[in-house]
């Protein structure tokens, strides 16, 4: 498994940047609503639990686009996301259903 | 002295909706990105059914530089017409060498199935199937 927090930190000092703030944060989303909007200006955001999502479902940024494959997906995947973000479920969600999404925050240092 | 080179690298896509990756260095002579132009290069191959029209958008792109530490945003991405003529887009990101250039082209354009009896079944999958382009302007060495 890869250690997220350690993972994080070497991703920012390879590009040169240092963390202001760091925090893991959950989304709870739920199923009546088929498009959610997070807005990770200046933020971002490593998902750490990408398979607990349906099978199907887009998380747009401005920085990645990654479409979920639920289970099939190695547990350790982890995404990066900046900027607006748009997490679509698809159509098959049924209203009521809820999901968890774990998202590791980071704020760089400007 | 500096001079001017071009680089361009090209993506097919899948699928509407999925993101087409790119990963890329740019030569050691390479120094600084003064222009970027982002465009659809080759038709829609081995499509069936109607065509996006002329200049429609068909999705957008997102490039960084230097191992994701330069980010220089997102640009969309037109159905270009064969004799149009384009401008590069003024940047000016400084390369650092032997990095890597990242980014993803995703699609957004549907391609319209015709109905039934017009030569294609109705309802069939149509894969869009473009290759797009990434040029970039640089000054090298």
């Amino acid at each position: 498994m890869i250690e997220v927090p350690g993972y994080v930190h070497r991703q920012f000092t390879q590009r040169g940047e240092t963390i202001d703030f760091e925090v893991v944060q959950n989304y709870r989303i739920v199923g009546d609503q088929h498009t959610y909007l997070i807005n990770a200006a200046n933020k971002n955001l490593f998902i750490l639990n990408l398979t607990a999502l349906p099978v199907g479902t887009k998380i747009i940024s401005d920085s990645n686009v990654t479409v979920t494959e639920g289970p099939n997906v190695p547990l350790d995947r982890i995404e990066e996301y900046s900027g607006i973000i748009h997490i679509i479920l698809p159509g098959s969600v049924a209203a009521g259903d809820v999901f968890n999404v774990l998202f590791y925050k980071v704020i760089p240092k400007r | 002295m500096s001079r001017i080179t071009f680089h361009n690298v090209r993506i097919k896509t899948v699928a509407t909706g999925v993101p087409a990756f790119f990963e890329f260095v740019l030569p050691a002579h390479v120094r600084k990105v003064v222009g970027i132009l982002a465009l659809h290069t080759i038709g829609m191959e081995n499509t069936i059914g109607l065509l996006p029209a002329s200049n429609a958008r068909l999705g957008w792109m997102h490039i960084e530089f230097n191992n994701r530490g330069a980010s220089l945003g997102n640009f969309d991405v037109y159905r270009n017409e064969e004799d149009a003529t384009y401008d590069y887009q003024e940047t000016s990101v400084e390369v650092d060498k032997g990095k890597l250039v990242t980014g993803f082209y995703y699609h957004e354009a549907e391609v319209v199935s015709l109905p039934a009896g017009i030569g294609v079944l109705a309802g069939s999958f149509v894969t869009p199937g473009i290759i797009f382009s990434v040029y970039l302007k640089c000054e090298s060495e």
